[in-house]
Order: C-alpha cells, then sequence, then structure tokens
C-alpha cells in the first residue's frame, strides 16, 4: 500500500487539475454562455479534462514505486511541511502584518526553523535583511505595499 | 534593399561624438541591477529613468534605453543561473540548465556562456536584422489572426518535446495554463475567475505567478540544504572561469546563430515576447540535439539557446514597433512614449 503513494499523489495533483477545469469552465459558462466567452474556453477545458483521464488512468495501471525510493521522498516531503505551513502564514497574514514586520518574522522563523539557534544572530539577520527588502520593494515597486512601520500610500 | 545614405546617415550620427556613448555603462549598470532582482522588469527601469531623457538628446536617450535593455536581459539571467530564480520571464529557459550548472559548481561556467552568448546573439540578431529589416516590416504587416494561432500552435506542439518522457502531463499543465492565461476580462467586458479579486481583473500577472512558481518552489526545495553549491572550494566567484565559459560559448555556433534568428523573427511577431521565444529557443535546441536528455541536468547548450534569442528579441520587436505599434512588449511600450517625447 505504501508503495502506491507517489502514484496517490500523482493522481491529486491530477484531481486538483481537472477540479480546477472544471470549476473554471462552470464560471466562464455562468459569467456568460456566449459563443465569444466560450470560444476557446470550452474546447480547451474539455481536451484538458479528457487528458487528465486519461493520465489517471495511465497511473492506475502503471506499476509501484520502489520502496526504498518512496520512503526517501516521504522524509524530504514530510522535512518541507514545516516550511510550507510557514510560507503560508507569511503570504495569509501579510495584509494585516505588513510587509516590513511579516518579513522580519518570517526570515527569522525560517532561520529557526533551519536550525540557526544563536539569538543574536537570529535577530539581527532577520532584522537587518527584513528591514533592507522592504524598504528596497517599497521604494521600487509601482504597487503601494501594505507596510506596519514604513509609510506606505497602501 | 539597404538604403546606405540613411546608413551612412545614421553612423555619422553615432560617431560624430563620444559624449553621447558616455550613458550606454550607466544605462548597462541600471539594467542590470533591475534584470538582476526579480520582481523587479526591464520596462519598470526604462519607465523609471524615461524623465532623465528629457535632458538629453535623442541619440544619447536612444543608447540610454537600449543599454539599460540589453543590461537587463543579460541581468535577469543572473539569479536564474545562481538561484533558478529568473530575474524576469525572459530567462525562464536559462535556468532550466544555468541551475544544475551552478549547483555543480560550474556557476562561473554559467554566467560565462550566458554572457557569451548574450553579446553574440545581440551582434548577429542586430546584422541580420540590419540587412532584413524591410522584409521583416513589410511580413509583419501582413500578419493576421490565422498566423498568430499558427505561433501558438507550434507552442503547444512544442510542449511536447520540452516534457521529455512525461508528453501527457505536460499537455496538461500547458492546457491548463492556457485556462489560467483567460482569467480576467475577455474582449466582450465578461469578467471570468477572478474570485472577486481586483487584482485578478487584467488577469494573472506574469511576474508575481512567476515568482511564486519559481521562488516559493525553490524555497521549498532548499529546506535542509546548507549551500546551493555543496563543494567549499568550488563556491568563490573566479573571472578565469567566467572567461573560460564567455569562450566556451562559441564552440557551438549552430545553437547561438538559430538561437539569434529564433529571438529575432518570432520576437518580430507583434504580441510574442521574450517570455515565449526563450522558451521556443531552448526546445529548439533540445530537439536537435542528439543528447537531448542531458538538457535539464546542466547542459551549457540550453544556456547558450535561451541567451542568444532573448537578447535580441525586443531588438526584433523594436524594428517593427513603429510598422505595427500594437500588441507589444512593456519594454517597447515604453519606447513608443520615448519616440513620442521626440516627436516621432
Amino acid at each position: 500500500m505504501k508503495c502506491k503513494r507517489i502514484v496517490y499523489a500523482d493522481l491529486l495533483v491530477l484531481l486538483g487539475l481537472a477540479l480546477f477545469t472544471s470549476w473554471y469552465l462552470y464560471q466562464a459558462w455562468s459569467a456568460s454562455s456566449k459563443i465569444e466567452n466560450l470560444i476557446f474556453i470550452l474546447p480547451v477545458a474539455a481536451i484538458t479534462l479528457l487528458l487528465c483521464a486519461f493520465e489517471a488512468i495511465k497511473q492506475l495501471g502503471s506499476k509501484a514505486v520502489n520502496q526504498a525510493e518512496n520512503e526517501e521522498q516521504q522524509e524530504s516531503v514530510l522535512s518541507v511541511l514545516p516550511v510550507m505551513g510557514l510560507f503560508a502564514a507569511y503570504v495569509l497574514t501579510l495584509e494585516w502584518l505588513g510587509f516590513d514586520l511579516g518579513t522580519v518574522l518570517f526570515i527569522a522563523a525560517f532561520l529557526l526553523i533551519q536550525g540557526e539557534r544563536r539569538p543574536a544572530w537570529l535577530v539581527a539577520y532577520s532584522l537587518v535583511f527584513g528591514a533592507l527588502v522592504a524598504l528596497f520593494f517599497s521604494n521600487m515597486l509601482p504597487y503601494p505595499m501594505p507596510m506596519t512601520f514604513i509609510a506606505t500610500e497602501y | 534593399m539597404i538604403d546606405f545614405d540613411a546608413v551612412l546617415l545614421a553612423f555619422d550620427l553615432l560617431f560624430s561624438s563620444f559624449t553621447p556613448w558616455l550613458v550606454v555603462i550607466p544605462g548597462i549598470l541600471i539594467g542590470l541591477v533591475f534584470g538582476a532582482v526579480p520582481g523587479l522588469q526591464i520596462s519598470m527601469a526604462m519607465a523609471i529613468f524615461l524623465p532623465m531623457t528629457l535632458y538629453m538628446d535623442f541619440m544619447q536617450a536612444m543608447l540610454f534605453l537600449t543599454a539599460i535593455f540589453t543590461g537587463g536581459t543579460f541581468g535577469s539571467g543572473v539569479p536564474a543561473i545562481l538561484m533558478n530564480i529568473p530575474g524576469t520571464s525572459s530567462a525562464i529557459a536559462t535556468a532550466f540548465d544555468g541551475y544544475p550548472m551552478a549547483r555543480k559548481g560550474k556557476h562561473n561556467q554559467a554566467l560565462g556562456v550566458a554572457l557569451g552568448a548574450s553579446a553574440f546573439g545581440v551582434l548577429i540578431g542586430y546584422i541580420i536584422l540590419f540587412v532584413l529589416i524591410k522584409p521583416i516590416s513589410m511580413s509583419v504587416l501582413k500578419i493576421g489572426p490565422a498566423e498568430m494561432f499558427a505561433v501558438i500552435l507550434w507552442g503547444m506542439t512544442l510542449i511536447a518535446s520540452l516534457s521529455g518522457t512525461f508528453i501527457v502531463k505536460g499537455l496538461i499543465a500547458g492546457f491548463a495554463g492556457l485556462l489560467i492565461g483567460t482569467i480576467g476580462f475577455n474582449e466582450t467586458g465578461v469578467l471570468r475567475g477572478t474570485l472577486g479579486s481586483e487584482y485578478l481583473l487584467d488577469g494573472v500577472p506574469v511576474i508575481p505567478a512567476m515568482m511564486g512558481m519559481f521562488a516559493a518552489s525553490e524555497l521549498l526545495r532548499l529546506v535542509n540544504t546548507q549551500y546551493l553549491v555543496e563543494n567549499e572550494a568550488a563556491r568563490k566567484v573566479n573571472i578565469k572561469l567566467i572567461l573560460q565559459g564567455f569562450l566556451h560559448a562559441f564552440k557551438y555556433p549552430v545553437v547561438l546563430i538559430r538561437g539569434s534568428i529564433i529571438g529575432m523573427f518570432v520576437g518580430a511577431v507583434p504580441g510574442v515576447g521574450s517570455s515565449v521565444l526563450n522558451v521556443l529557443s531552448y526546445i529548439g535546441a533540445k530537439r536537435q540535439d542528439l543528447d537531448s536528455l542531458s538538457f535539464g541536468r546542466g547542459n551549457p547548450k540550453g544556456v547558450i539557446a535561451s541567451e542568444s534569442a532573448n537578447s535580441i528579441s525586443e531588438a526584433g520587436s523594436m524594428a517593427t514597433l513603429l510598422v505595427y505599434p500594437k500588441r507589444r512588449g512593456d519594454s517597447c511600450n515604453v519606447s513608443r512614449f520615448f519616440y513620442a517625447q521626440f516627436n516621432w
């Protein structure tokens, strides 16, 4: 059962793409069912869904993957999960936490996960690097960004 | 075919004084910085520094903006090679082989190869353009929806060869990409798939999407990795090795010339920018190569194919800008303001 996990992961991605395609087709159809709106989306979505179904059938019939390779991949996925969670939290809280404060906290937490334990280094590096990045982007990007400490038109 | 009187006048204008050339190096440096920082764009640099051209004469301003663009296209390849994060979408294919080269400790050679290909691609492209500018302009005027459809179809069929043994998966990703490309307002004003977000009204912006795909995935991939280059001795920047890489690029003249030609001709097609043609050139090189399986694993030909095409792309586009001003890249749009500023 364990050996089939990677095949299931592939199937999950295919399912996600098929769901996105179906949802988008439904959205486009609801917005307007006129031919001008669907002339491109309908055939492309239909082909995508057909290809997803074809690939899913192919995957289900494929041979199981090597046990050792599977365990190795599983291990690397598990070690990435905390960073994925942290990154998701960083992106989702950016709007109210601000790009400057959010970036500093993200860098500090990331360093901590990566095994950095020197408090002075953690604070100094995340503060300096985060502040520099926030300052640079607030001045260079043509869009106003949410900031907590740096003045912005957001 | 070539108006030699106009050529003589142009050379006279270019070489009558050295002062216009003084802006070239600052322009290249500005372009390098904007190209090398992921998130910033070359068109952004051109737009920010456009007001400065008000204080320059036409020739100086032209050299300044061209230098920004040229520096920017090479600059975007630097983070693509070193961090797998293309500075702009014109260096996506550079990362395919440049980054594996860097991980093997061949980052100096990869940068040199990119520089050589970029410089040679621009030179060859401009020479061909110089001879063929008139017929290219004439053919661009005849491009219609059928030809545009043919270019899109070409891109789609090439996805199959880029995906290697995973052709169906590649096609699924390509078609899903086409659908994502239609998010936002359509031609008749119908709004699709924005989930109520005002940021998506004009579609999914390329740069943030690219950053999400490349930078975020690289962040996760590098978890538990101490250094990009494992070998400590190989981590240094070595000018000698960069120069070696620069010369190495010339060992593959066919890849170089093919990249330049693809960059110039496809770049001249309205609506197709450097973000598309660097991938087209890469796929072309991979398909023609006897050892196509080595592509994506640090083959310098992949870097050459991408860099020789992307540097010349906007020149092809610029050459036909005045003939067919619609559907241009952002850099060309800035140039249109520039021409308008000088009443051209």
